[in-house]
């Protein structure tokens, strides 16, 4: 009997290893998934238009707080309350702790702190050394010297992030984007994104230059010139080439078919890329050069002064876009993205996004570096 | 001596099963862990919509009048630009009103291309090889019928190609009929942990990930390339991963491309689905395992790893083979007295490794997934765990005899659908994701005629 | 997650490894004497405990002796008990596919067990070479499981300090369910002989050891899934 009794225990200390999972599935019985969203589609401005939307929803819905003598509406959210006003001026200094809405222009003096999200529904300037939650602007921002976003900030006519302003997340414009000096954000995206120095370049969109290295060259009996070994290239078939080994080129390059690399890679100044590349390792493509296609690095990517670019961008590491880098095309905005660290120096303008897991920079370009660099 | 010679019989089949098994185990810990380990996981999310090629969706079809409505229904909906879009069903010989249900929407989407086929072999690689003579797009996106892609899964699917060495991009699968049955939520703890866990971390470390033919794109070029699908194979995903691999062409993993699917949901099916994987990759295995050891593409780690991808089936009659051979050992009384039977019984510790390797992913792809509820699932996966094992290890029995007998043949291999047509494709509800995007080149604002 | 939380898995990892080793003679005398309480409450006539060689080289650690009956000695109950076992499973198999495997191969074990025992009705097995093996078996366990742990618990939960508690709350839970299991497998051998020993040792054995280890695996995942990464939505919203 003792025996059966220390059998029963022993079992129901045996179910109580399963119990959980008994009741856990007790719960999902019947249920279908929900945890997919299938209605997502990526927006890059998304978090300034929800919460556009989240905040037209709670002014209609919230009970009204109270609604003092200069024109203050405040709406009860829970823990915290959104203040909504006429144009507002706030001097230095100030702190404010709740939504702000402003149905005007708005303006705020250096040194202020947002600790909540504000929506200016005019033009808005944010004075320097300024800490804010997020920003979303229906006319154009500023923001001055030194602030600091914790996350977004988003616009829909011109947007200017002040020198070493940090926005930790996404930057949005409708309109255009300007990127002053020591500048960093986590993502730019806008019809037109630019840093200082912007003068209009005279465009180069096709290059020929005097002795140009053709790639794919597919003689294998020719000798190997221009840096490139023929020997080193195979065909991976859908008109796609592998080189194996670093490729530096010293010779302009024409490149006519897709191309993968594996190694680093680089060409001289007046290249003309018309196809995607990717190498493993590193890829320079030097000034005043022409790419069409995409570009993929497994680690940096380094356009030299004067490139145009028409594609993609996609470092496995650091990315740095050198003075008068342009970066455009027909109907699709192009994209930048890096797995690291992403420098942009003066008079860059690309018509689309720049991205960094880590951060975007804007730099200044001293002329004597720029000297150095035009090689 | 016939009992000497058992016994060290017994002990050869543990050491080998053992160091078989660690293998595995370590391989699944170390993907386990970086997994964790790397904060910024290797992907394009950030480059989707920029970059926008013609693509054509491929979605063969046999029987399809419950599901049929509701993939169209979804492509329909998606954000691809139709002016760069190509859909087109594959009928194969069905008999129910899966025409009926194409031909409708092909009157109202002109990118909806139907292809009725009345002739040639049956199956889905078949089908797949006759509409890739009609598919115009740069990019051939695969669904199968029951699948219901959300809005931006093409456009997640196609990024990756930006880069030239993409042969093909994978997406993720994710059930949705988790509570249909205990089985099928054990299978979405399984599904999470290969897709969430393995794919990503191989991707992560380099790695091709591994296409499966449906919720991935292949490029036009390099399915030409390497001659495009294998009718022959009853994993026609996995044969092209391979033969992509041996190309030089890598296979991309997109995490965020999810689309719901449905798993089995009663043992029947899961077993022939099982099977049908087992035997697949097992060929695959030996059609491709000289040329992958010869691949003048793959680095060492690669070929490494891509020998652990098909022979990951083995592992289950290694498993049993060593569970046998210790209780021989155990039970043969002059085995108790060598002094090996320690290390003997030692090798049943390889248990706690080489299985916690994978409830380890499986656990890991609970916590980055946030599925609370369904990880305490995990003490029932044992029962799945040796499910599996005897399934596995009939399926590998049923191949080798056949390679030696000769079988096989074409046809439909479908997971049994339990879904119902809507008809109208209201399969899934939209969640709460943004609004309407237009059909702009772009897409890339929300709502975009509000503004201008 | 750092390198940090890595080492200091390892380096607790190792120190209950040391200890262990140092104290393995202490540790199994520990499980002895739990055992022994155990045996008492499940009423089972424990006559006497005698020294058990576990490992060559280490002081002999305790074994209880206690009568294990030959085929022909157990009572009727214990064939009827075999009997109803086998259709139970027969039962399972049929009802719930999903368990139709583990069924199988438990009867299998059975109707294996059953055989030997009768054909080979001359096979002993006492109680203490029992325990002997058993003791080999955990102390193995026990020695494993901390590194096992290192990336169950260890790295993936929210705090180190909540990790290395799992790792040490797991070490003691192990001790004392095998304890039980032992005693629990030892009282059926007991009432109804050696027929029952492979499917018991088979699913009590290292199995239960692999249970308890997801079972709790499986809690410290639900409770940090929600802290550590949130919802899909959450760490998704990157994008």
């Amino acid at each position: 009997m003792a025996f059966l009794l220390f059998s029963l225990f022993f079992c129901a200390v045996f179910y109580l290893h399963f119990s959980m999972a008994h009741r856990a599935w007790r719960k999902i019985k019947g249920r279908e998934s929900a945890e997919l969203d299938m209605g997502y589609v990526r927006m890059e401005d998304y978090f300034g238009q929800s919460f556009r939307a989240k905040l037209a929803v709670w002014i209609k819905t919230l009970p009204r707080a109270t609604n003092s003598s200069t024109g203050l509406r405040v709406f009860d959210k829970g823990n915290e309350r959104i203040f909504v006003a006429g144009g507002a001026q706030y001097p230095a200094g100030r702190k404010e702790r709740e939504i702000l809405v402003i149905e005007g222009d708005f303006a705020c003096g250096r040194d202020c702190d947002f600790e909540k999200e504000v929506m200016v529904k005019g033009n808005c300037a944010i004075g320097p050394d300024t800490q804010m939650q997020a920003l979303a602007v229906d006319g154009t921002l500023h923001l001055g010297q030194g602030s600091r976003v914790r996350r977004w900030a988003d616009a829909v006519k011109h947007l200017t992030v002040g020198q070493d302003t940090v926005v930790a997340s996404r930057v949005t414009s409708r309109t255009s984007i300007e990127f002053l000096p020591g500048a960093q954000a986590l993502s730019l995206f806008a019809p037109e994104v630019f840093t200082e120095g912007r003068h209009e370049n005279e465009l180069q969109i096709e290059v020929a230059p005097a002795s140009v290295a053709q790639l794919p060259h597919l003689d294998k009996d020719a000798k190997a010139m221009h840096g490139y070994d023929p020997a080193k290239l195979f065909s991976m078939g859908g008109n796609t080439f592998l080189y194996n080994g670093d490729l530096h080129l010293t010779a302009p390059l024409h490149l006519r078919a897709p191309f993968v690399v594996r190694g680093n890679f680089s060409c001289p100044k007046e290249s003309l890329l018309e196809a995607d590349v990717k190498a493993y390792g590193s890829i320079a493509i030097g000034a005043a050069s022409v790419v069409k296609g995409n570009l993929t690095a497994g680690r940096d990517i380094i356009l030299k002064p004067n490139t145009y670019f028409q594609g993609l961008l996609h470092a496995g590491a650091a990315m740095r876009l050198s003075r008068g880098v342009r970066g455009l095309r027909d109907k699709l905005p192009v994209a930048a993205y890096a797995a690291g660290v992403m420098t942009v120096e003066s008079n860059v303008v690309v018509n689309g996004k720049l991205a960094s897991a880590q951060r975007v920079v804007a730099v200044s370009t001293p002329v004597a570096w720029l000297e150095g660099a035009r090689a | 001596m016939a009992v000497t010679l058992l016994i060290g019989i017994s002990y050869v089949i543990i050491g080998f099963a053992v160091a078989f098994l660690l293998l595995y185990a370590i391989r699944h810990y170390y993907l386990g862990y970086s997994r964790l380990r790397i904060e910024h996981p290797k992907d394009s999310m950030e480059l989707v919509g920029f970059y926008m090629p013609r693509v054509t969706v491929l979605i063969p079809m046999h029987n399809e009048e419950r599901v049929a409505a509701d993939i169209l229904k979804a492509l329909v909906d998606s954000d691809y630009d139709w002016e760069k879009l190509e859909v087109i069903p594959i009928n194969d010989r069905s008999e129910d009103k899966t025409q009926e249900i194409i031909d409708g929407f092909s009157k109202r989407y002109p990118f909806i291309q139907p292809l009725h086929r009345t002739g040639g072999p049956s199956g889905k690689p078949a089908a797949l090889v006759e509409a890739c003579e009609r598919a115009t797009g740069e990019i051939l996106v695969m669904f199968d019928a029951d699948y219901v892609p959300g809005r931006a899964v093409i456009k997640m699917l196609v990024t990756p190609f930006a880069d030239p060495e993409v042969g093909a991009s994978m997406g993720r699968v994710v059930p949705h009929n988790i509570g249909g049955s205990l089985l099928s939520g054990l299978l979405s703890l399984e599904r999470s942990a290969g897709y969430q866990g393995v794919q990503q971390s191989r991707f992560n470390l380099g790695f091709t990930a591994q296409f499966g033919g449906t919720v991935g794109a292949v490029r036009a070029a390099a399915l030409e390339s390497v001659g495009g699908w294998n009718p022959q194979s009853l994993t026609e995903d996995t044969d092209l991963t391979f033969a992509l691999l041996l190309n030089g062409w890598k296979t991309a993993y997109v995490n965020r491309a999810e689309c719901y699917e449905e798993v089995p949901q009663t043992w029947a099916v899961r077993r022939r689905q099982l099977s049908r994987w087992v035997t697949g990759h097992t060929e695959c295995l030996h059609n491709y395992w000289p040329d992958l050891m010869r691949s003048r593409f793959l680095t060492r780690w690669e070929k490494v790893d891509a020998l652990f991808l098909l022979a990951m089936y083995w592992t289950a009659p290694m498993l049993v083979l060593g569970w046998v051979a210790s209780l021989l050992l155990f039970f043969i009384p002059e085995a108790h007295q060598t002094p090996w039977l320690p290390v003997a019984l030692a090798f049943l510790g390889y248990q706690l490794f080489s299985n916690q390797a994978t409830f380890l992913e499986i656990g890991v792809a609970s916590m980055l997934d946030g599925t609370r509820i369904r990880s305490l699932l995990l003490p029932l996966n044992l029962l799945n765990f040796f499910a599996n094992t005897g399934a596995i290890c009939n399926a590998l029995r049923k191949f080798y005899w056949n390679r030696v007998w000769g079988s096989g043949g074409d046809g439909w291999y479908k997971t049994h659908r339990t879904r119902g047509a809507s008809g109208d494709g209201s399969a899934f509800g939209g969640g709460a994701g943004a609004a309407v995007a237009t059909r702009s080149t772009t897409g890339l604002y929300h709502a975009r005629t509000q503004r201008d | 997650m750092s390198s940090l939380r890595l080492w200091a898995g390892v380096a607790l990892a190792a120190l209950i490894t040391a200890l262990s080793v140092t104290y393995a003679v202490p540790i199994m005398e520990a499980h002895s004497r739990v055992a022994a309480e155990l045996m008492g409450w499940a009423g089972l006539p424990v006559t006497d405990w005698q020294p058990i060689g576990v490992f060559p080289g280490l002081e002999p650690a305790s074994g209880p002796v206690l009568a294990i009956p030959a085929f022909r000695e157990v009572s009727q109950g214990a064939r009827l008990l075999l009997i109803l076992s086998i259709v139970g499973l027969l039962i399972v198999a049929q009802r719930f596919s999903l368990v139709r495997n583990l069924a199988n191969f438990l009867i299998v074990m059975l109707v294996a067990s059953a055989v030997a025992n009768a054909v080979f009705d001359n096979f002993r097995l006492l109680s203490t070479t029992f325990g002997q093996i058993w003791l080999r078996q955990e102390m193995l366990v026990w020695l494993l499981l901390p590194w096992v742990m290192i990336l169950l618990f260890v790295i993936p939960q929210p705090s180190l300090a909540r990790g290395l508690s799992w790792v040490i709350f797991l070490q003691a839970y192990g001790f004392c369910f095998s304890a039980l299991r032992m005693v629990f497998v030892l009282g059926v051998l007991h009432h109804t002989g050696l027929i029952f020993m492979p499917p018991l040792w088979f699913l009590l054995g290292t199995l239960s050891d692999l249970l308890f280890v997801l079972f709790f695996y499986s809690l410290a995942i639900h409770r940090s899934s929600g802290e550590l990464w949130g919802v899909r939505d959450s760490w998704q919203s990157h994008y």
